[in-house]
């Protein structure tokens, strides 16, 4: 009767014309290999965010998707916005 | 002593007729009191209808028949009741359905039988495939897969995909529920540098497009930069859905804030695609809700709790 947690990154969403990344973070209790429970935690990432702090796999997908085109739009976007 | 079954010979007593071996009966046969046929290690009984559909053996009492058991389409039938109640099973090849005619051009019927009553009910049923429900018209209604998807009609997805309420528009799939936690990033000038925390914690709740957010915060230090104040980390990007302005409509409150310097009231408001919120203030109770807070109008442990809805494009 083994108790384990995972925590893992199990939804990884490109989103909006900006590419936000949306990642979803599942920590989950499982006891010989059933998931007992499990809770999320989110976070987006924008085309101007400092990636250092993510997975290997959120900065692969930032590096593909934030091309400087993207990153120069949305760079155009926040100085565009006006109340 | 002896008799006859055709040219067999029966030996007769007083309690009944015994036949050793083999009797073949052309015509009828009636027996009275009860027949009894055994064997040992070979089929007991054979009762052959030779090239036609229809009965095998009448079930009868009182000379009247109540069910019988038959030939349709070269398989099996059971059949009870009589005309306009027939009742029973057909054992077609890897299926049995629902039968309700007597044996004729078609003894299965749709959508007449039964399986159980509200009094009488079966327990338990155990299945390998799939549980598909139609209608009295044969249309689909539902459908629990053995992929554990539940599925409404049109194959829509009720697991997994949503489930339309109301109608079967798009406007009216409710397509995901979530809960879960973020953590809150305040951002002065757009930066982190120089700010840290005694406490942040952030819960979610989202209901198709709408996110529900709650929040606490308590800096320790908000750093150096000057300048407007955000706040970063919400859990769902901010849907654009306002023209002619990149702050969207929502409802974002400020519950309670300390360690401020002389705001008269404070709030927050969400910018489309831009992942986050801006603080807005009011210096005086006539002023305007439309400046943006910055670094001067709070204190190094500036604290506050938030609960803001907005929508989604998630």
């Amino acid at each position: 009767m083994a108790l384990e947690k995972i925590i893992s990154q199990d939804r990884i969403e490109i989103v909006g014309d900006y590419k936000h990344i949306q990642v979803r973070t599942k920590t989950a209790v499982i006891e010989d290999g059933v998931e007992l429970s499990s809770a999320y935690s989110r976070h987006v990432v924008a085309p101007d965010a400092d990636i250092t702090g993510e997975s290997t796999e959120v900065q692969a997908i930032c590096n593909a998707v934030h091309t400087q085109a993207v990153k120069d739009a949305y760079a155009a976007h926040l100085a565009s916005q006006e109340v | 002593m002896a008799g006859y079954i055709g040219s067999k010979t029966v030996n007769l007593s007083t309690t009944g007729a015994d036949i050793a071996g083999d009797a073949d009966v052309s015509g009828a046969l009636d027996v009275g009191g009860g027949l009894t046929v055994d064997n040992d290690g070979s089929t007991v009984l054979t009762v052959d209808r030779a090239t036609s559909d229809g009965t095998i053996i009448d079930l009868q009492k009182s000379g009247s028949s109540v069910g019988s058991i038959g030939a349709y389409n070269s398989a099996t039938g059971i059949i009870s009741g009589s005309a306009a109640s027939y009742t029973g099973i057909y054992l077609n090849t890897n299926k049995i359905e629902p039968a309700g005619n007597n044996f004729g051009s078609e003894i299965r019927a749709d959508n007449t039988v039964d399986v159980g009553s509200s009094s009488y009910r079966f327990k338990d049923l155990y299945l390998s495939g799939d549980i598909a429900h139609k209608d009295a018209a044969g249309n689909a209604r539902l459908l629990y897969d053995k992929s554990a998807n539940l599925l409404g009609n049109a194959g829509t997805y009720l697991y997994g995909f949503g489930v339309y309420l109301g109608g079967t528009g798009s406007a009216n799939l409710l397509d995901d529920y979530e809960e879960g936690t973020w953590t809150p990033e305040v951002r002065i000038s757009n930066s982190t540098v120089g700010i840290t925390y005694d406490n942040r914690h952030g819960f979610y709740t989202k209901i198709g497009r709408v996110v529900h957010l709650n929040g606490t915060v308590t800096l320790t230090n908000k750093g150096s930069n000057t300048g407007s104040i955000f706040l970063h980390g919400q859990p769902f990007s901010i849907a654009n859905l306002t023209d002619d302005t990149s702050l969207e409509s929502g409802s974002q409150s400020v519950d309670w804030y300390s360690n401020s310097n002389g705001l008269y009231h404070l709030s927050l408001i969400c910018h489309n695609a831009s992942s986050g919120f801006s603080f807005y203030k009011k210096s005086t109770a006539t002023a305007n809700l439309s400046s943006s807070a910055v670094a001067a109008d709070i204190g190094n442990t500036f604290s506050f709790r938030i609960s803001m809805t907005y929508l989604t494009n998630a």
